[in-house]
């Protein structure tokens, strides 16, 4: 045993006995007060059970005297009813089942004793309720009068213990008396219910508290329902003797633990302690020698330039020199521990040499790549070696490296570099030649300047544009001296300021990034474009191409053009002069015809007068041709943008053609999608004209047969709407198809050709639809007919656009006519599929029948029929065999009324006397082509509906008849109107148009003329002409609104009357402040709507006319 | 309980402030020194009987309130006391009623039990005993050689006759069902009646004798046994309480016999506690004694319902309204009679003396005194069976309660039952 166990056992020993020693004086001293304070509460909780047993023995006998107090008879003998004393008695009596009870007592309310019973008699000593313990518990009962309650008190009688109990006996809380009662409590048996309590005693009212003993301890417990308190005497001895048992328990136990506890200390010490003390002694001996060795071995390894490093059996390292983490970039931490194989080798090293070395324990030395930490690659020669410890067994490997990158890659380049100086040299012969006979085979000059600017090559071509320039050219030489050499010699011509500044200049040029590019004119005349720019190694290439000829071509177009600038204009000017030149002789004209007509004629003058007025019209139109093409040719047709009717102007041009039409027998059939709506935004005169032209054409090439307008949604794009019109008329030959939208191309443009007409119609209408972002195509067979389909991006119009003449549109949605079956009978099959296809998109079951006698078998025999199956019938007017009236007359039989309402569809519009067709049973009228508008108002008639009367617009409309009425005026109350116009006829057509009206007419050659006769004498309103000798209109307007501004005059009507028929022109009269604008020629109608539309009316007339 | 006490002590406080009142009132004529203090004791159960016992105070203090009636000199004090219907404590008020060197006299209340149970010990004390309503027979008859108890009211004697002959002459009652209070009063009003019955030939009744404390269900018993034994009528002697519990159980009965009663349910709250159609299904007939309705002269009465009024101004209206009508007008009359004998007597000199001047005095009343019922003449005399009472059975009616609780006397004897 060694010194250092010797003293941890005399240090364990000691400390025991100390501890045992100190311990017990402890336990000694402390367990004193606590003991004595856990005992004395021990105790008081066990008197407190006692003293509970004793309160709830007492209130057993206190709640049988409460029931007791309580009986009648008892209070009735308080009141002083004597009689009832003897049955009280009784009543008391029965209270001897209570063991303990030794005495009642009644008191009255005066104290005075009522009743007196005594039970256990000659077991007990009594004694006389008059003592004064009997008359303080009743006079303290008494004083509760009003809140009465018990009192018990304990006495010591006769070395014997009592409760008395003292209840009141009460009437409405007011005290007639006292019920006592007197109870044994033997005392001694609840001493019993403990060995260490040596007495009790129960202290109340009226009574001393017993002194306490010497020798014993007295703890106290209330009995909490009265005023009771009991003492506990409790044995001293015994409770010291207690104690001490206690602690030398405890401290017995105490000692055991601890020797118990040393002795484990004890072996545990020499296990833990002492043993591993010992061989940590000898091993930090040996340590010591082998860290001396160590330190050595590691200053060696240290701050050698190779890297080293000792990789334990797996290969993870355990410990590297610097020069291991210099060379490959890694720190210590990041490598220590890591496996340096897999950490540094790439796949580039074949690493099973090394595997096998490490299995084998064996020495291997390898060329290997490595990777440092940044991902070079270095090239190590390795050598691994095992490393045994003192026993001989391999505890790890040290791998000794030596970087031979750079040894590696010298040798590498220098490889490399041979073999590219062999390529090289064969490769830079090939390409040399190539690249010479490249330039040289060009048609464009090249030049070459290398990167000190010196002149390496060009090609034959650069030598020929450079002219003179060019044979004095010499490579080797740098451009700016070879620029001062030809500069020199002048050959550098049409040099401006001095020569040095235009070398500089030329110089500066040459230097900008982006190099030279211009244009110039060799020596020769040759126009040469330069362009010279630098390579990535700075030197630079250079093209001279000859433009010579494309700058001649430049030149002549310029001039070309000039001239077709000019050409325009003229023609443009002349288009305008023209235009206004012929419609003012055309005015006179047509205004003289309407004129004449009205005139009484005989025959041929009518006809002469017809003729003269058809040419006039027909002379007017081509002119509008002409001038609308021409301004879609100039690009200035102007395409307004505002809401219109679609729906109105499909059904007006059909209207409107219907007559040329019905002339030649053919039907103009409409079919019009009403889902599409009606209103949307667009230049409806454009519109018009469109489907005018294109319709008025096949009307026109059509003999038989019919022209359909369809008009719906674009499949192809959902923003436009598809027109198609189509007829059966004479077709156009494949070979006119191409060309049929030229200017002046007709089909019959052959000599004997049938049907009039400039040629342009379609050239203008595929020039707007074009203009309005559509497009136009044909189709057509020769002899079978054409179709002519167009698409608009029209945009539907929120707001309805009111229609001119109704504004009523009876209901006519999906089920209008839901349930309805109705007969069509038409022996045109396109009438038949349009009507059909109308009546079924408002839910109506069609029967649709071509020959009118079929109908009339068909209707006949479901007439005969119980339920009849049709509820309308629509019968087309003119029907080969038997025409629609016949047929009415035919299905209403003998009884003269037909089964069904029915309609008349008629292309006779105006010549049908409606009150016969009604006569005959028609429930109405419509006239081909069939709106909606009028089908749907109709339909409703005929089906009972309700339809109210087109209510005729005021203005466009009004007939001329009208014009006095909707003045207000009548001849002797007339309107006074002026007009300025500086031609005779004009003025002559003008006086005799307004004739007709009661108006007041005053004529002026020109604008100064109206001018002073409105200052002289004002006017109602004015008729002016634009263009006037010595102040034009738009003079004489503004001098006219001046003049009213001066004066406060009210402001007059003016309308100006040109054969300016431009847009511009308008709005050039309405910024003069002109009110309406009317162009030439002059209708009457027109003249009347003006007047309509802007006269003042009778109440409205000027003030000073008034005056 | 709280509220009750307070109520109760409320009550007596103001008794004894109007008490004051009064005497303060009919004191300013006499010379500040010679006036003699005398003081009036009343000793009623103001606790359980409060409205007889309150009925009696009234009566007394509208009886003393005309100054102009009072002898000269002498200050009257009414001192209401409470025995809580207990005779002892009724025997200590009267010992403190004794001990006092100014008490005159002491009211006795509804009770007769106090004064029944110590007559004899009263009348050795000399102690001056007034009583406007116990109808104990015995209380006013004595061996001893001076008589100290006066009554103005109608003793058992002749009320239990009345009631017997108003049950079975005027209502035909043949077998009648005894309810009994049993107390001295209960007890002393059996033989009377029982002999009254057996005089009016009936042989075939019951008698109960009934603890004041016995409850409802005791009733609810006796009524279905009286139904069973065929019963027709029962005549009851008892106090307010007990009434209540009885009506109701007859009341209760498929046929409801009727019921006469003594005055002994007036006093407390029977009017409350009952409802007319109980009252109205038993018939209830009850004992007073006739006040002057009908009769020409109602000035007395007027007058002392008007003092009254001015004495109890919210609590008093008019006599029919009181709980204890009789209470009132027994004590009202007796009060005017002890008035008339002080007038008559020298109240000089010691307060024993001057108490036997005045008990000589009421024995010797020479001008007749005008009461509220009547006019008395000479009430009292020294000698024969009735000689301290002034009521007699000429002086009795059978009431009954209106549909508002109001006192309905029946003129004449057995004429309502004739009408019915």
């Amino acid at each position: 045993m060694n010194k250092s166990g010797q003293n941890f056992r005399r240090f364990l020993i000691a400390g025991l006995l100390s501890t045992c020693l100190l311990g017990g004086l402890a336990i000694w001293l402390a367990t004193g007060d606590a003991l004595k304070r856990l005992q004395e509460q021990s105790l008081q909780s066990r008197a407190d059970e006692i003293t509970e047993t004793i309160s709830r023995r007492i209130g057993e006998q206190v709640n049988g005297l409460e029931y007791l107090a309580r009986r009648p008879r008892i209070i009735g003998a308080l009141l002083g009813d004597e009689t009832q004393i003897d049955n009280v008695r009784d009543i008391v009596r029965t209270f001897d089942l209570y063991d303990d009870l030794e005495d009642i007592e009644l008191f009255d309310f005066l104290g005075e004793l009522v009743l007196s019973e005594r039970f256990a008699l000659g077991v007990r000593k009594k004694f006389t309720p008059e003592e004064h313990l009997f008359a303080g518990l009743v006079e303290r009962v008494l004083a509760t009068d009003g809140n009465p309650r018990p009192f018990v008190t304990h006495t010591h009688m006769g070395g014997e213990s009592h409760i008395i109990a003292a209840i009141p006996v009460h009437r409405n809380k007011g005290i007639e008396g006292v019920l006592v009662g007197t109870f044994h409590l033997d005392l001694a048996v609840f001493q019993s219910l403990d060995e260490q309590l040596i007495d009790l005693s129960i202290n109340g009212p009226f009574q001393d508290a017993k002194g306490t003993v010497d020798e014993t301890l007295v703890t106290s417990s209330v009995v909490p329902a009265y005023e009771l308190t009991i003492d506990y005497l409790w044995s001293l001895d015994l409770v010291r003797e207690e104690r001490q048992i206690m602690v030398l328990m405890v401290a017995s136990s105490l000692i055991c633990a601890l020797v118990l506890a040393f002795g484990c200390l004890a072996w545990i010490g020499q296990r833990i302690i002492l043993e591993p003390q010992r061989e940590l002694e000898a091993s930090r001996m040996a340590l010591t020698q082998s860290e001396a060795k160590a330190r050595e071995l590691a200053a060696i390894a240290e701050n050698t330039q190779d890297p080293i490093a000792i990789n334990d059996l797996e290969g993870r390292l355990q410990w590297g020199n610097r020069a291991l983490f210099e060379v490959y970039g890694f720190s210590e931490e990041e490598m220590l521990g890591q496996p340096t194989g897999p950490m540094l080798s790439g796949h580039k090293t074949d690493m099973e040499g090394f595997r096998e070395a490490y299995r084998t324990h064996s020495s291997y030395t390898a060329e290997v790549v490595n990777y440092t930490r940044d991902g070079r690659e270095i090239d190590i020669l390795l050598s691994v070696q095992p490393v045994q410890d003192q026993g001989g067994d391999v505890t790890g490997f040290v791998a000794i490296g030596r970087n031979i990158t750079d040894l590696k890659q010298r040798e590498a380049e220098l490889e490399e570099a041979r073999a590219r100086a062999d390529a090289a040299r064969s490769d830079a012969t090939a390409t040399k030649q190539q690249l010479e006979e490249a330039i040289n085979a060009l048609d464009d000059g090249f030049v070459f300047y290398d990167a000190d600017d010196r002149l390496v090559t060009f090609n034959g071509a650069y030598q020929r544009l450079m002219g003179a320039m060019g044979s004095n050219l010499q490579t080797g030489k740098t451009y700016e001296e070879l620029l001062r050499d030809l500069v020199a010699k002048g050959i550098v011509k049409g040099i401006e300021g001095s020569e040095e500044a235009f070398i500089q200049n030329l110089l500066v040029q040459r230097q900008t990034p982006a190099g030279v590019d211009k244009t110039f004119q060799a020596d020769n005349r040759r126009w040469i474009h330069q362009r010279d720019k630098r390579t990535a190694s700075g030197a630079m290439a250079g093209l001279r191409v000859d433009i010579t000829e494309l700058k001649q071509r430049e030149e002549e177009l310029e001039i070309a053009r000039q001239r077709a600038e000019d050409a325009n204009h003229a023609k443009s000017n002349f288009l305008a002069n023209m235009s206004h030149e012929i419609r003012t002789p055309m005015n006179g004209i047509i205004g003289m015809c309407e004129l004449l007509s009205e005139t009484e004629l005989n025959e041929d003058q009518r006809l002469w007068a017809r003729t003269i007025n058809s040419s006039s019209e027909a002379l007017l139109t081509i002119i509008n041709n002409i001038l609308d093409f021409s301004k879609i040719e100039a690009g200035k047709q102007e395409i307004l943008q505002e809401p219109f009717s679609l729906h109105d102007v499909v059904y007006d041009v059909a209207r409107l053609l219907h007559t040329k039409a019905h002339e030649k027998g053919i039907e103009i059939c409409v079919d019009y999608d009403d889902q599409i709506g009606e209103t949307f935004i667009g230049d409806v005169g454009r519109v018009r004209q469109i489907l005018i032209n294109l319709t008025g054409n096949a009307v026109k090439f059509t003999e038989d047969g019919y022209v359909l307008l369809q008009i719906g949604p674009d499949t192809v794009d959902p923003g436009s709407l598809s027109f198609s019109v189509k007829d059966t008329g004479i077709g156009i030959p494949k070979h006119k198809l191409n060309s049929i939208f030229q200017a002046f191309e007709q089909v019959d443009n052959e000599s004997t050709r049938q049907h009039d007409g400039t040629g342009l119609g379609l050239a203008i209408s595929r020039g707007l639809v074009v203009n309005m972002g559509g497009d136009i195509e044909v189709t057509s067979q020769e002899d079978l007919g054409s179709e002519f389909r167009f698409s608009l991006p029209l945009k539907p119009a929120n707001e309805p656009v009111q229609s001119p003449v109704e504004n009523w549109t009876p209901d006519w949605s999906a089920d209008t006519l839901a349930g309805k079956t109705v007969l069509v009978v038409d022996d045109l099959s396109v009438n038949r599929y349009i009507m059909t296809k109308r009546l079924a998109r408002v839910g109506a079951e069609t029967v649709s029948i071509a020959d009118p006698e079929e109908a009339l078998d068909m209707v006949l025999g479901v007439h005969d029929s119980p339920g009849s199956m049709i509820d309308l019938a629509i019968l087309d007017h003119h029907m080969p065999g038997m025409d629609g009236e016949t047929l009415l007359v035919a299905m209403s039989g003998s009884s003269g009324t037909p089964p069904f309402p029915t309609i008349l569809c008629s292309s006779m519009d105006y010549s049908i006397d409606s009150k016969r067709l009604s006569n005959l049973g028609f429930a109405g009228v419509v006239l081909k082509p069939v709106s909606t508008d009028s089908l749907s108002r109709a339909v409703h008639k005929a089906l009972g509906g309700h339809a109210t009367a087109p209510t005729e617009r005021r203005g466009p409309r009004a007939a001329t008849d009208d014009v006095a009425t909707l003045l207000g005026r009548s001849p002797e109350d007339p309107l006074r109107v002026m007009a300025a116009e500086d031609n005779r006829t004009n003025q002559l057509v003008l006086q005799k148009m307004l004739a007709a009206f009661p108006i007041e007419l005053e004529i002026f050659s020109n604008g100064q003329e109206i001018l002073h006769g409105y200052m002289d004498r004002g006017a109602d309103l004015i008729f002016m002409d634009v263009s006037m000798p010595v102040m034009g209109g738009l003079e004489a307007t503004q001098a006219i609104r001046a003049h009213e501004a001066e004066t406060g005059q009210q402001h007059c009507p003016i309308i100006a009357l040109t054969a300016k028929a431009m847009k511009h022109h308008e709005v050039e009269c309405r910024d003069a402040g002109m009110d309406g604008f009317l162009t030439k020629p002059i209708k009457k109608a027109a003249l009347a709507e003006a007047l309509v539309s802007f006269a003042p009316k009778g109440q409205d007339l000027p003030q000073q006319r008034r005056a | 309980m709280a509220q009750r006490a307070s109520g109760f002590y409320g009550r007596t406080f103001a008794s004894v402030l109007i008490s004051f009142t009064i005497v303060l009132g009919f004191a300013i004529p006499a010379a500040a020194g010679e006036e003699r203090v005398l003081r009036i004791y009343l000793d009623a159960d103001r606790t359980e009987n409060f409205a007889s016992a309150r009925a009696i105070e009234m009566g007394v203090n509208a009886a003393f309130s005309d100054a102009s009636q009072h002898p000269e000199g002498v200050r009257f004090e009414i001192v209401p006391l409470d025995h809580r219907a207990n005779a002892k404590r009724s025997h200590k008020n009267v010992r403190q009623f004794l001990a006092d060197d100014s008490g005159l006299a002491i009211f006795g209340g509804q009770h007769s039990p106090p004064y029944l149970n110590y007559r004899e010990w009263i009348n050795e004390q000399g102690a001056l005993l007034l009583l406007p309503w116990s109808a104990a027979g015995p209380t006013t008859r004595t061996t001893a050689p001076v008589n100290w108890i006066f009554r103005t009211s109608v003793d058992d004697t002749k009320s239990g006759g009345f009631l017997v002959d108003q049950a079975t002459r005027v209502y035909g009652c043949e077998q009648p069902a005894l309810v009994m209070w049993n107390s001295g009063w209960g007890r002393a009003n059996r033989k009377i009646i029982a002999k009254a019955l057996e005089d009016a030939g009936v042989s075939n009744y019951r008698v109960e004798m009934v603890d004041g404390q016995a409850p409802q269900t005791a009733f609810k018993i006796l009524a279905r046994e009286f139904e069973a034994e065929g019963s027709d009528c029962i005549i009851f002697v008892g106090i307010w309480r007990m009434g209540t519990k009885l009506v109701e159980e007859v009341a209760a009965l498929p046929s409801p016999m009727r019921v006469f009663s003594h005055w002994g349910i007036m006093g407390g709250s029977f009017i409350e506690q009952t409802t007319h159609e109980a009252r109205s299904r038993v018939g209830l007939r009850f004992l007073q004694t006739c006040l002057p309705f009908g009769r020409d002269d109602l000035e007395p009465l007027r007058k002392a319902e008007s003092a009254a009024r001015a004495l109890y101004p919210g609590e008093f209206t008019e006599i029919e309204n009181m709980a204890a009508a009789v209470g009132f007008a027994h004590a009202y009359d007796m009060g005017k009679i002890l008035l008339s004998a002080l007038r008559q007597t020298d109240l000089t000199g010691d307060i024993v003396e001057v108490r036997a001047r005045v008990r000589d005095r009421l024995e010797n009343l020479e001008a007749p005194v005008p009461g509220l019922l009547k006019t008395y003449v000479r009430p009292y005399s020294a000698e024969g069976f009735d000689s301290h009472e002034s009521l007699g059975a000429s002086d009795l009616c059978l009431a009954h309660f209106g549909t508002d609780g109001r006192i309905v006397f029946l003129t004449g004897s057995g004429d309502e039952a004739v009408s019915q």
